[in-house]
């Protein structure tokens, strides 16, 4: 997997919202090799063609990506009137949040959907893993572990 | 905030279904049931009449969600629904979910506030969520 060296990463990070933007903001031209080393350029061309790596860019630069481990310490587990309080609060942010079940080895599923947390057929003592991505997702984050 | 409609052959089976799905829904969705036969609650089927006034008695500006079991409960709701007049029925759904999966859902998502096509939807999306992943 290619990855993108710190000095390429700082340089970038004011404009990383928007690919078109990191061209013309940087006066990125092949002309200036003396600027960008080519190791830079091919690694340029390889984010402004790949639509997904640009993505991972921009999450990785504009929004947070939090995740945390909780315990069910419920007797009855994650059950649905409890998951019914689980999704309502997620609802409630703009981030995409998901959780998994560590003891069970489960899937990811999504936390806005009563019926996918019910899949995670989480019992006391099951440890699950809470993650969230976008502006919110820290805030989202300490709402829901507050719940297990 | 839409109201929903639980149709179901059995009176008991809408009576529990009805249940569940308040106890996922907040204080403003308004729920009614429609199980059984109008004049023999005890006798299994489904009446047209009865699920016009569930309907008119949950009537809200946002619209209604009607959910079934199976068979002729869908063919009664729509009965009821070519009973309603016109620009009420516009704003009446049946929806293609599941009873159980999809009344739960869609209680939930109605007291998120969510409109109309949105709760049945995400009702409906019950119809491809396993209950659990086998070999877990």
């Amino acid at each position: 997997m290619l990855r993108p060296s710190p000095r390429f990463l700082c340089r970038n990070t004011a404009v990383a919202s928007d690919q078109w933007l990191v061209a013309s903001n940087c006066r990125f031209w092949p002309l200036e090799t003396d600027y960008w080393q080519l190791s830079d350029f091919i690694l340029f061309l390889y984010i402004l063609m790949t639509s997904d790596r640009k993505f991972q860019m921009e999450n990785q630069f504009n929004s947070s990506n939090h995740s945390v481990v909780v315990t069910v310490s419920d007797p009855l587990g994650l059950h649905l009137r409890s998951g019914k309080d689980v999704a309502r609060i997620a609802s409630q942010f703009q981030a995409q949040i998901t959780a998994s079940n560590l003891s069970r080895n489960s899937g990811v599923v999504d936390m806005k959907s009563i019926l996918q947390l019910m899949q995670l057929q989480a019992r006391q003592g099951h440890d699950l893993r809470l993650a969230a991505s976008g502006p919110d997702a820290a805030a989202a984050i300490a709402a829901l572990c507050s719940l297990f | 905030m839409i109201g929903l409609v639980i149709v179901s052959h059995s009176a008991k089976l809408a009576q529990g279904v009805y249940e569940l799905a308040a106890q996922m829904a907040g204080d403003q969705v308004g729920i009614s049931q429609a199980g059984g036969l109008a004049d023999d609650c005890e006798a299994l089927g489904t009446d047209a009449q009865k699920i016009l006034s569930a309907i008119e008695e949950v009537w809200r500006q946002d619209g209604v969600l009607v959910l079934m079991d199976v068979g002729s409960a869908v063919m009664s709701a729509e009965m009821a629904l070519e009973m309603l007049p016109e620009e009420r029925r516009q704003k009446c759904l049946l929806s293609n979910a599941p009873l159980v999966e999809g009344a739960i859902v869609a209680a939930l998502h109605a007291g998120l506030g969510e409109p109309l096509q949105a709760v049945n939807a995400a009702a409906e999306s019950a119809l491809s969520v396993p209950k659990y992943c086998r070999g877990q």
